[in-house]
């Protein structure tokens, strides 16, 4: 009887058995006032039900957003990997790199195809053995024969020089690129202009002032999320943080309010705790936010 | 398509399909987490962290495999993690808020009789009630037999009664 009951509360019966079972209950006061009691409940627990409303759209509709932005540089990184399976040759400037050591590399090899003729010259001065030295030599051979062993050693430090020459033009090519992405109109540009920056080995104040701007002013939240993102690589730099704690106090996207505390926390940030405290304060703050901003309170407060 | 089409696709990277599932559970979900607690800005937190869940573990998610079974078994942990951080956060049961609207004073009450019923009964009943699961589908996310799921199902059903219309009576 039990399971018939159950069955018919909740609707589980088929239209025959209904029947049937609605005939029985008739014919018994006692399960039909229990019945009665219990389909009251049952009811009252449908009634209570609540519609989703826009602002949970709203967070929705951001969270998935991010999570396609995500799976895009994802791809293009995947993409990257397969196409150059070295880890080196992921590098962006690698094109430029390679330009560049092309043009040092030729210019190395033009001064090699010079420097025989001066050798040539040398040894024809010293080769007649056992000869008075002219009295009147040319000042050039003079002065070429001590050089000899020298015309080797500059040559080496030459080669240093052009390469940390070319190293450091190299540097400033990477940041000339991302510089330059990051002002480009399209955000899908600006996009890999921040992916190429998360790959240098440092931030420059130049680079760091264009990061924090574009997280001050770009209309792109994904810019900005990607931006957060960069950052956060490059933790240790105290300018970095201050960008970071400042965002925090304008941000008012939620995806970005969460990208922001959580790259504080995990920069174990102890500035961001009054802010994060206003947050928790503030009614107006998402319910969500809130949680988080107070989750992460209690994280950098351990 | 059927959820379990669009999970697998969003699975295989169109995550545009989650939308999809997005709407067809959000609902429950909400509803789902209303009768674990009273709050609504928690529910729909939750509700976000389900589907959050969902797109960062989606390539968990097994060809064969029922999705409304799948997705409840993410509400379930998501509850359980927010109970826990609850625990860890204060151990006070925050007062229901006052309220002079009557119908607001029955679903209050009902939520009340909600929290006392033991969870096992009240997953059945909620898990029944807002995702339309079969017993069969309550059976294999609760670890239970379908002649165990209706037995809980009434007898839960029973307390919920005695426990409303006893918080009714003055």
């Amino acid at each position: 009887m039990e399971n018939e009951l159950i069955d018919y509360l909740l609707g589980r019966l088929p239209e025959a058995e209904r029947l049937a079972f609605e005939r029985k209950l008739a014919a018994d006061p006692p399960l039909e006032r229990e019945a009665d009691e219990l389909r009251k409940t049952w009811h009252a627990v449908q009634d209570r039900e609540t519609e989703p409303d826009a602002a949970m759209d709203t967070s929705f509709y951001a969270l998935l957003d991010r999570e396609k932005q995500n799976q895009r540089l994802e791809e293009e990184r995947g993409r990257e990997v397969a196409f150059v399976p070295e880890p080196r040759k992921r590098m962006p400037w690698f094109g430029y790199a390679a330009v560049l050591a092309a043009v040092g590399l030729s210019f190395w090899l033009g001064r090699l195809t010079i420097r025989p003729k001066v050798e040539v010259r040398t040894i024809a001065v010293e080769s007649p053995a056992n000869q008075p030295a002219p009295v009147t030599a040319p000042r050039e051979e003079v002065a070429s024969t001590p050089s000899l062993p020298e015309t080797t050693a500059p040559a080496t430090g030459d080669v240093r020089q052009e390469l940390a020459s070319l190293r450091r033009e190299l540097k400033v090519t990477q940041e000339l690129v991302v510089l330059g992405l990051l002002r480009k109109e399209s955000a899908a540009e600006r996009l890999k202009g921040l992916q190429y920056a998360s790959h240098l080995p440092k931030l420059k104040p130049e680079l760091l002032e264009t990061l924090a701007e574009t997280l001050r002013h770009d209309e792109n939240i994904n810019v900005r999320l990607a931006t957060i993102e960069t950052l956060r690589k490059f933790g240790r730099n105290q300018g970095v943080r201050e960008a970071l704690l400042t965002r925090l106090q304008v941000a008012s996207e939620i995806p970005e309010q969460l990208s922001v505390i959580e790259s504080l926390v995990s920069l174990r940030e102890k500035n961001a705790i009054p802010r994060l405290k206003s947050l928790v304060d503030d009614p107006s703050t998402d319910p969500f936010i809130r949680q988080k901003a107070q989750q992460s309170i209690e994280l950098l407060t351990i | 398509m059927t959820d379990e089409q669009a999970m697998l696709a969003v699975k295989e990277g169109d995550l545009d399909k989650a939308a999809v599932l997005y709407e067809r559970y959000k609902k429950a979900l909400l509803n789902f987490f209303l009768y674990r607690q009273n709050s609504r800005e928690t529910a729909r937190d939750l509700t976000q962290q389900v589907f959050l869940r969902l797109l960062r573990y989606r390539h968990t998610f097994r060809e064969g495999a029922s999705f409304r079974t799948w997705v409840h078994e993410i509400a379930r942990n998501v509850f359980h993690d927010h109970l826990k951080t609850i625990r860890v956060q204060t151990d006070i049961i925050p007062d229901l808020p006052e309220t002079d609207d009557p119908a607001d004073d029955r679903h209050e009450q009902l939520h009340f009789a909600l929290q006392q019923l033991p969870e096992g009964y009240r997953d059945v009943l909620v898990l029944s009630r807002f995702q339309n699961m079969s017993y069969e589908e309550i059976g294999e996310l609760l670890g239970l037999s379908v002649a165990n799921v209706k037995v809980r199902a009434f007898r839960g059903l029973q307390k919920l009664r005695d426990l409303y219309f006893q918080l009714d009576r003055p």
